[in-house]
């Protein structure tokens, strides 16, 4: 039969979440038949199942008709059948070229995979360059199928969401995990789903064309293909709008070169495409890939697993059914049964909150500590709605005892800790971290040491001592370790989250899977599946490296024995048993040899642990006579509201004006009122008078309390008023307000202003803000540091914003080599290669394609300047500046002679400014911060706007440059060592090349000495030269025990939420801290338990004990 | 604040001369052959040395545990090896660790760079001591100090004889690296090629002992112990002793010899050069594109096994490099007052002396360059100039120059744009594959320079790839996308061959049937331009018609013709 029929051609295309087929006629090359189907992580079986129904369906025939295999699990079968494999590249390229021979960019997005393809026009021919996404899975299918989910939507509420005609929201979709957090944080404040889906959509399209074109210019006709594309009309309608925009600024014709064609197309076979290709290129190869018996797919399985089990595995969770048993016995979550009381009696409670980030939860706590009911519900975005039907639960639950009950305090934390204060009228709204110290403290007394809490986006650690939190450790915005991503995962794998640790306890093998980053995670999950691990290995593999991401790479500690042996596990994540069981392994595991046992207990009440916290804190008020103000239970449950957020709601407070969210409520007696949820207190106030009224407070705050990080940040750009040597008075420089700017800005003004050019025509770029990143980030070509990324962005706005309207003449963007030091005995001042590269990579990005610079008639001037040897920087300024400014040698030695005055005396009197805050502090018994960061992150676009939030609070911020080391009698006093010796940091850094890491240790070191003085770091991810000396500032800190806090590996988004409640925990912190350097320790209200610590004592064996004190 | 007793770092122990027979020296971090070859001169210089394993992914997770967060992998796949021994020493062997720190010390390569390589040493250090091994010695040797590291004696002279040890060992490795690449992807008998390399560098270790000490060489060290001269002059005596090493060094044949003879050892990898193999560079960061284990991929490996040929970079390059640095350093200060001159005087005089100064130091630059070049030329000449020649260091910043400051510290910056314009545009190679550890902040750098380069030569084929210990999987598919655009090209270049040959490959098949010598790899065929295969099919083909054989003829023994133009290809005459 089939010898008659015509030969077909298939195509295969085994992915990471489906398998897709496309039969071809060989002869007539025309698609028969195409298939797409998910294969919830079981490729192998798929891919085996569609061959046996093309056998039995399409009638293809084994050894007659021809196979060719694509597709990122395709070259396993295709080594151990022999059949024909085409990388997806050319599958894709081969149908591209077939099908649509105008087809000058092709973008693929699968599950895990993205792909660019140019076709450029080289001497006739077609030539290819083709681009991928590395091992970051960012900007891929899988991480819209798993925000989406997250956010509610089914596959085809995927479908349903358009981009067009709906508000787009920042969301950072570098890493999936980022965009996360953005999502999340919007979503808390009221954003509606499908404006979040559209704006991921956005985000989705924004990473891959900033990172995965390399700069270059999608040019018509654009082919979308890959099942994304396939199946999401919202994520098409993304990439239109953004290729438009492209185009129009990059002055691109929309047209394609076949006239009939759109310029941007989503091809009718987009999902099966490469498969498709698979097979057209199959026909081009020289050899025949005939196809094989479907069976011999399971004879691979079959070696496969066996391979999988000599290569990287361990053991499972539980070697045979009694130590699971045991473990059941020891660890199962006991049976809530909720405080008994008798029917009719009277019993007063009050009611804890905990609006976390994917769950709510509510307890309702007697007086004697003990939870009468509770209730708890994933949340549906809008935590007034959980609360409410939460409410509803609780009172349902109490009906059933027939209790009277009497809420007599409310308390709420977690994320939305205070939208909820405010519609509730709670009494306190309590910060995450020491609600759930309360609750595990009251769990199971003082002599709790450390306190895991791995919620659906936090992991929170809190180290313990004597009933007191002395330190504590948060996840910023990584969310590797958390539980969302198991729960992510299992249901990726098409598995209810009640069956995880079943399935997980069934594996007989684990895959060693690397620790770090959820987004490589994902792309070791798929390796594991190519490798033939099960899902079951696969998803006890994940629990066995669920501790190592909580304690070496969220808390780096890999020594657990210090921290103490009582072990609190809290957080949703601890309902999963198989997370459970590697958790208790791995702590026992680091304590084996130590002599100590450890005592792992899981919370009882473990996901609402943080709600018991503050209900504690509520008791707490209630017994010191606060009189509630609780709207009820009752009046909850009926609380009726309304949120709008909408054009009518933007701020118009500021410049900024951002996007706010109105929740309009309405209690039983009619009487509304209106919450305003907003990024700022200001866009909170309900009206301009409350406005003004808060903006003067926080006025009054800022001019209370110094931030010399915020005056440096403006004051370093501003004029000199040095006095020209020359007239230069139509000369325009612009200057990229960018990375070695931020120290070196007076001296580049007064360089230029004191040849002439006249104050106003020197150009900075403005302060980096979210609008002026976006739209230069399409141009870089490289993946680097934040700041570094900046660069090109502040230079695009010179260039494509600034000189349009008043003509540059150039661009100065210097190479900064070294810098001056004013430390002694280190080994050198260098900058850090890439603050130094960056001008090159920023003229590489706009002179690849076309030289825009030279269009624009704008010379980009990059001279290397080693500012620590000045005559070398006269030469180089002069060499490069020399054509433009028409300098001879004499002046050119004057100007700089005069910048480098200049710029002496500009941080001279930074350290002045530093003196008297410090005098201040000292006079007055206060806490300050001193920002240990580097000049950039003077940037309120880069910090994130940390160091303000802190400002607010009432402690004065200091940055390093403004820490008074010239002054001999201050630093002699808190050194105890002549200036000269003072100002080294060879006792405790070998190393120092680097100058602002050196400067950084030095300002470590004061802080270490002074005792008003604290210690903030910033670090910005990919910081290599940060990341070498984390450890050594830690230990510096930790040995005079001054507080330290961190923001490590800030990047390009802002997750609000958790630098909020970092801020608020610091906060917490710092008011204690403060209260016993005025010797008013018993003042601080917000405390665990009471203690009177000291400081300055010899430090604990932990090298963290430093923060005992607070 | 007295009773405070605040950081600082803990007092390192020194590794004394008197320690140097009971002390065992670690070392690790090249490849193999490298490493062996070094660890031979050593051995001969009185040192114990042991190899490190090669780093895998285990070493990996053990540097993860107990380094910080954010380091580049290198440091943590070293680390982590380095702590791994010494926790078998400890767990296996029951040494205590005390007795390990009394016992081991390690040696590792320092920069005093901008990279924050060059602060790992903190690093190991705090790793080391999280892992229980405070204390622990580290012996680094800084690049930029050349033979002159440290004037006082300790338990390592770095200067002349062990810095010697080290470049000869880093030359021979280089040049039985590539003739073990060169081989790998066209051996017939899987592993035949990695059993040549292993014979030839154990072949080779003997001839790896120290020159005996000339009367040069053993004044300058005499009055280089004198503490009682000054530090310059007993500096420049550690420099006179090098360059004295070095001329006696060139004077002597031993080691010449030696290779020839050992470079035999592939005689027996019997190979097939026909088969199409695109060439494929790897260039990269330092340790990245160099490593031969899970650090990179196993890279090397992969690329072989997916039939590539892989031109690995010879370790001397960056050691030329570091010279070249030095002298760019020097040209950039011409006319500039010495920075280390304080006074007004002082700095008018340095600069009056400038152009003297720049050139005194140009000049030895040069000649420390000419002579280890000179070396290597040497060296590769005797096993038959199979092994390319070292790129010129200033072609490569004039080729970069457009795109990538060669004034700007750190290495990769511009070599990595240099070699990409070298190779592709001289036609030594099909595919650039630029390998960097995640993060590395110079070769992140130099990468966003490149699209500026591919756009004015837009045929170069250039791929970079981040390295790391995960997600091999992806590296490895844009790795695979690559080659198929590689493996087109080799293609095109065979095809246009035989279109243009009036000889078919089953012609050229036959008579190197007929000479089953002309299959070795020890066959003296010179490395070059275009695809291997397409290269030999024209040499024998070549060689074919001297002997005036015609198409479809089948050559025997009666023809002596074909035999002498068969041994001419075997003598390199061609």
């Amino acid at each position: 039969m089939n010898a008659r029929r015509a030969q077909l051609v298939i195509g295969l295309d085994v992915g990471s979440i489906s398998v897709k087929a496309a039969v071809l006629e060989r002869s007539s090359r025309q698609p028969l038949w195409r298939c797409y189907r998910r294969h919830d992580a079981r490729p192998l079986e798929a891919a085996e199942q569609l061959l046996v129904e093309l056998c039995s369906e399409v009638g293809a025939q084994p050894g007659h008709d021809e196979l060719y295999l694509t597709g990122t699990g395709a070259s396993a079968i295709a080594e151990a059948t022999g059949a024909g494999f085409v990388h997806e590249v050319n599958a894709v390229a081969a149908a591209a070229l077939a099908q649509y021979p105008g087809c000058r960019s092709l973008i693929e997005l699968g599950g895990q995979d993205a792909k660019i393809v140019f076709f450029h026009e080289q001497a006739g021919e077609l030539r290819r360059q083709a681009t991928m996404n590395d091992k970051c899975a960012g900007g891929t299918g899988a991480v819209i199928e798993k925000l989406g989910a997250k956010l509610g939507f089914d596959l085809d509420g995927l479908r349903a969401v358009h981009h067009t005609g709906q508000r787009i929201h920042a969301v950072a979709a570098k890493c999936g995990v980022f965009a996360e957090t953005d999502l999340i944080g919007l979503q808390k404040q009221g954003v509606p789903e499908d404006e979040l889906l559209a704006s991921l959509f956005d985000a989705i399209v924004q990473q891959n064309l900033s990172v995965l074109t390399r700069g270059a210019t999608l040019l018509p006709q654009v082919l979308l293909v890959g099942a994304p594309h396939a199946f999401l009309p919202g994520l098409v309608e993304a990439w239109q709008s953004a290729i438009d925009k492209l185009w129009r600024e990059r002055g691109v014709a929309a047209t394609a070169a076949d006239p009939g064609s759109p310029a941007i197309e989503v091809p009718e076979t987009a999902a099966e495409f490469a498969a498709v290709g698979a097979a057209l290129a199959g026909l081009e190869d020289e050899q025949r890939s005939l196809l094989f018996a479907p069976a011999a797919i399971g004879k691979l399985r079959a070696h496969q697993q066996s391979r999988a089990r000599r290569d990287r595995v361990g053991p499972p969770l539980v070697a045979n059914a009694e130590e699971l048993a045991a473990f059941h016995a020891a660890y199962r979550r006991p049976q809530f049964v909720p405080a008994r009381r008798a029917p009719g009696e009277r019993v007063e409670a009050v009611l804890g909150i905990d609006g976390g980030s994917t769950s709510t939860k509510a307890v309702l706590l007697d007086r004697h500590g003990e939870v009468l009911a509770k209730a708890y519900r994933l949340s549906c975005g809008n935590p007034i709605h959980d609360v409410k039907l939460l409410a509803g639960e609780l009172r349902q639950a109490i009906a059933e005892q027939a209790v009277q009950l009497d809420v007599i305090g409310c308390a709420t934390t977690g994320y939305a800790k205070d939208i909820l204060q405010r519609a509730l009228a709670a009494d306190v709204a309590l910060v995450e971290t020491v609600s759930h110290a309360k609750s595990a403290v009251a769990c199971f007394g003082q002599d709790v040491d450390v306190i895991c809490d791995v919620g659906g986006q936090d992991i929170k650690l809190i180290f313990m001592r004597d009933g007191n939190v002395r330190d504590f450790r948060l996840n910023t915005q990584c969310s590797a370790g958390n539980g969302y991503f198991l729960q992510g995962t299992a249901r990726a794998f098409g598995l209810p989250v009640e069956q995880y640790a079943d399935a997980a306890f069934s594996a007989r093998l684990l895959p060693d899977l690397n620790f770090g980053c959820a987004v490589f995670l994902q792309a070791d999950i798929v390796d594991c599946q190519r490798r033939g691990f099960s899902r079951e290995e696969i998803l006890g593999g994940l629990c066995r490296v669920l501790p190592k991401n909580i304690w070496l790479y969220v808390a780096k500690l890999p020594n657990l024995v210090q921290l103490g042996r009582r072990f609190v596990l809290q957080g949703g994540t601890q309902y999963n048993l198989a997370a459970v069981k590697a958790q208790v392994d791995y702590i026992v595991e680091q304590f084996r040899g130590s002599g100590v046992e450890p005592d792992v207990r899981v919370h009882p009440h473990a996901g609402e642990g943080g709600a018991i916290g503050c209900a504690l804190e509520a008791w707490r008020l209630v017994e010191a006579g606060r009189r509630s103000r609780f709207i009820g239970l009752a009046a909850l449950e009926q609380l009726q509201f309304d949120v709008q957020r909408d054009e009518s709601t933007r701020c118009g407070y500021c410049s900024n004006r951002c996007m706010r969210t109105f929740v309009d409520l309405a209690d039983q007696g009619g009487e509304t009122r209106r919450l305003i949820v907003a990024p700022c207190e200001t866009g909170m106030a309900a009206g301009e008078e409350q406005m003004r009224a808060v903006t003067a407070a926080r006025r009054e705050v800022k001019a209370r309390t110094a931030n010399l990080v915020d005056e440096h940040a403006k004051l370093a750009f501003r004029a000199t008023g040095v006095e020209p040597l020359a007239r230069r008075d139509e000369l325009r420089i612009g200057l990229p307000r960018a990375m070695a700017m931020y120290t070196l800005a007076p001296f580049f003004r007064a360089y230029l202003e004191s040849l002439g050019v006249r104050p106003e025509n020197i150009v900075f770029s403005p302060t980096t803000s979210e609008k002026l990143f976006r739209a230069g980030a399409t141009r870089g070509a490289i993946d680097p540091c934040f700041p570094s990324k900046l660069a090109a962005s502040h230079v695009h706005h010179l260039l494509a914003r600034v000189h349009p309207k008043r003509r540059l003449d150039a661009i100065l963007f210097p190479m900064i080599d070294e810098l001056p030091t004013w430390l002694h005995g280190t080994l050198h001042s260098h900058s850090c290669p890439t603050t130094t590269s960056t001008p090159l990579t920023v003229r590489a990005a706009f002179s690849a394609e076309r030289d825009l610079f030279a269009e624009a008639g704008v010379p980009f001037v990059a001279p290397l300047l080693s500012l620590a040897q000045p005559e070398l920087v006269e030469r180089e300024l002069r060499t490069a500046l020399g054509p433009l400014l028409k300098l001879d040698r004499r002046e050119s030695e004057r100007a700089i002679e005069i910048a480098y005055r200049h710029h002496a005396a500009y941080y001279a009197g930074r350290r002045q400014r530093g003196r008297a805050v410090l005098a201040e502090l000292e006079a007055n018994g206060a806490v300050g911060i001193v920002l240990l960061a580097r000049p950039y992150h003077a940037d309120p676009g880069v910090n994130h706007g940390i160091a303000e939030a802190l400002q607010q609070r009432g402690y004065p911020v200091l940055s390093i440059d403004s820490l008074p080391y010239d002054d001999a009698a201050f630093v002699e006093r808190w050194f105890g060592l002549p200036l000269a010796q003072a100002l080294r940091v060879d006792d405790v850094w070998k190393n120092s090349f680097s100058e602002n890491t050196n400067r950084k240790l030095w300002a470590a070191k004061l802080v270490a000495r002074h005792p008003n003085l604290v210690a903030l770091e910033l670090s910005s991810f990919k910081c290599g030269h940060d990341a070498a000396v984390n450890t050594v500032v830690e230990r510096i800190l930790a040995a005079a025990g001054t507080p330290h806090f961190s923001f490590k590996e800030i990047d390009e988004n802002k997750p609000a939420g958790a630098i909020k409640i970092r801020v608020e925990t610091i906060g917490f912190f710092l008011e204690r801290y403060a209260g016993r350097l005025r010797g008013s320790a018993g003042a601080v209200d917000l405390q665990v338990a009471s203690r009177a610590p000291a400081r300055g004592h010899t430090p604990a064996p932990l090298d963290e004990a430093c923060r005992e004190e607070c | 604040m007295d009773d405070i007793q605040h950081y600082r770092l803990p007092v390192e122990r020194p590794f004394l001369r008197s320690e140097r027979e009971t002390t065992t020296i670690l070392c690790g971090g090249l490849t193999w052959a490298h490493e062996r070859l070094i660890e031979a001169g050593l051995t001969d210089l009185g040192y114990r040395v042991e190899l490190l394993p090669n780093v895998d992914l285990g070493s990996h997770d053990v540097g993860r545990k107990y380094c910080s967060n954010g380091l580049c992998n290198p440091a943590y796949f070293t680390i982590g090896n380095l702590i791994r021994r010494l926790q078998r020493l400890r767990d296996e062997d029951g040494l205590s660790a005390e007795q390990i720190v009394d016992r081991y010390v390690v040696f590792t390569a320092g920069s005093g760079g901008p990279c924050r390589f060059g602060m790992y040493e903190s690093e190991y250090r705090l790793a080391l001591e999280a892992a229980g091994f405070a204390g622990f010695r580290m012996l680094v040797f800084q690049q930029s100090g050349g033979p002159v590291q440290s004037l006082e004696p300790s338990g390592i002279d770095f200067s002349g004889p062990f810095f010697h040890a080290f470049l000869r060992g880093a030359m021979v490795g280089d040049i039985v690296n590539e003739l073990y690449h060169q081989a790998r992807p066209y051996e017939l008998t899987p592993g035949a090629s990695a059993d040549a390399r292993r014979d030839m560098v154990e072949a080779l270790a003997p001839a790896m002992a120290p020159l005996p000490v000339g009367r040069v060489r053993r004044g300058a060290d005499w009055l280089a112990a004198r503490r009682w001269l000054p530090a310059s002059l007993r500096r420049a005596m550690r420099w006179l002793s090098a360059i004295a090493l070095l001329i006696e060094q060139q004077r002597s044949t031993t080691l010449l010899v030696a290779l020839t003879a050992a470079a035999r050892c592939f005689e027996r990898v019997a190979v097939d050069r026909l088969r199409l193999a695109p060439l494929v560079k790897v260039t990269g960061e330092f340790w990245a594109q160099t490593t031969e284990s899970d650090g990179n991929f196993r890279m090397f490996e992969q690329l072989e096994q997916q039939s590539s040929e892989v031109l690995a970079e010879p370790l001397m390059t960056w050691i030329d490099y570091l010279i070249h640095e030095a002298r760019v350093y020097q040209r950039r200060t011409l006319g500039v007052a010495d920075r280390r001159a304080r006074t007004w005087l002082g700095r008018r005089w340095s600069r009056w002396l400038s152009p003297l100064r720049v050139r005194w130091w140009t000049a030895l630059y040069d000649l420390g360059e000419r002579a280890l070049v000179g070396e290597y030329d040497r060296l590769r000449a005797a096993v038959g100039d199979r092994v390319l020649p070292l790129v010129d260091q200033r072609l490569l910043e004039r080729l970069a120059d457009p795109y990538y400051d060669a004034r700007l510290r750190g290495g990769e910056g511009h070599l990595e744009i240099g070699k990409t314009i070298h190779y592709a545009q001289s036609g030594l190679c099909h595919l650039v594959l630029s390998l960097k550890p995640f993060g590395c902040m110079p070769s992140t750098q130099s990468d966003g320079a490149q699209p500026a380069v591919l756009a004015d030569h837009p045929s170069i084929l250039f791929l970079p790839v981040e390295t790391a210990a995960d997600g091999e999987g992806n590296a490895m598919s844009r790795v695979q996308m690559a080659l198929s655009e590689a493996r087109g090209r080799a293609r095109d270049e065979w095809q246009t061959f035989w279109a243009r040959c009036r000889y078919s490959i089953d012609d050229v098949r036959a008579f190197l049937a007929a000479y089953p010598e002309l299959q070795r790899a020890a066959l003296p065929f010179r490395a070059g331009q275009t695809a291997t295969a397409v290269r030999f099919a024209a040499l024998v083909v070549e060689r074919m018609q001297v002997a005036g054989m015609r198409p479809l003829e089948v050559p025997d023994e009666g023809r002596p013709r074909a035999r002498i133009a068969a041994l001419q290809v075997l003598q390199g005459e061609a």
